[in-house]
């Protein structure tokens, strides 16, 4: 009899509930205020995290579609889907953190910025793939479909993230070439919490393939009885 | 203490946000889970070989 995979979304969930118990004390108290936008910058320390987050998902995602149209195996489109949903919901914060920064900043909840619209774009296609995998009654054309969708959505992220040196941008440059464009505290802060933000992701990741897994062993009992 | 307002609220939804998702995920997979285990023991009296 199969069991419960446990190990990982728990191994991955102890990691990030650890991280989150030591970042707020990095970006409360060991990181300082910025000067010019006072505590407003310190969402930054989730909001880029969150951003680097649905990149994973992304990336992900065109990696298992690539393999997907490849082999045509039913648990590479599970491991597809599985991340642009945990993707969706770190774009999702993105966005809306996004907005909750600009009002005070830019004194806009959103501008139509080449930055923000390329990631609201990168956020339509994975609430497509999601309706797709929701509604399209025929699995497998579902499957081939959300596939070429995964791999579109990914091709939008180098986009995404040159467009401040692309285009004029009012979203500012975090990352600089190779370097990160922070003073030490702020740059220890930020780590951490992209750190933590990654557990976070994993970890609900593999819960929710544990979750399409069990879906499909009861689906295919059922068929069988 | 400039934007404070705009900190919280912005913690505050990513917290709740990530909370939920974290929630319904659990809640799904434990109703799966009972659907399968009472469906694998009709199958174990059913077929008792």
């Amino acid at each position: 009899m199969p069991q419960r995979p446990y190990i990982y979304p728990f191994v991955f969930g102890i990691l990030a509930l650890i991280c989150l118990t030591i970042a707020p004390y990095l970006v409360f108290m060991y990181a300082g205020i910025e000067k010019e936008m006072g505590l407003a910058q310190k969402i930054f320390y989730y909001h880029v995290p969150s951003a680097f987050s649905m990149f994973l998902g992304s990336f992900l995602c065109f990696i298992f579609s690539i393999f997907y149209l490849w082999k045509r195996d039913k648990n590479c489109d599970l491991w597809a889907a599985c991340s642009a949903e945990v993707s969706l919901l770190f774009g999702t914060l993105v966005l809306i953190t996004g907005a909750i920064w600009a009002k005070p900043i830019w004194g806009a909840w959103w501008v139509w910025d080449a930055q923000l619209t390329l990631t609201l774009i990168l956020w339509l296609i994975l609430a497509a793939y999601h309706m797709l995998r929701t509604y399209l009654e025929d699995p497998v054309q579902s499957a081939r479909f959300r596939a070429v969708l995964g791999i579109i959505g990914f091709l939008n992220v180098p986009f995404i993230h040159y467009a401040t040196k692309l285009w004029r941008t009012h979203h500012p440059e975090v990352v600089r070439g190779e370097e990160i464009s922070l003073p030490p505290d702020m740059k220890a802060a930020f780590f951490f919490c992209v750190i933590t933000f990654f557990a976070l992701f994993f970890a609900l990741l593999f819960k929710r393939v544990s979750l399409a897994k069990a879906q499909n062993e009861l689906e295919s009992l059922k068929a069988e009885t | 203490m400039q934007h404070l307002e705009y900190m919280t609220a912005a913690y505050i939804i990513i917290w709740i946000a990530i909370l939920l998702y974290f929630l319904s995920l659990s809640k799904r997979e434990k109703a799966i889970w009972e659907e399968l285990r009472e469906l694998r023991a009709t199958i174990t009296k059913d077929n008792p070989s």
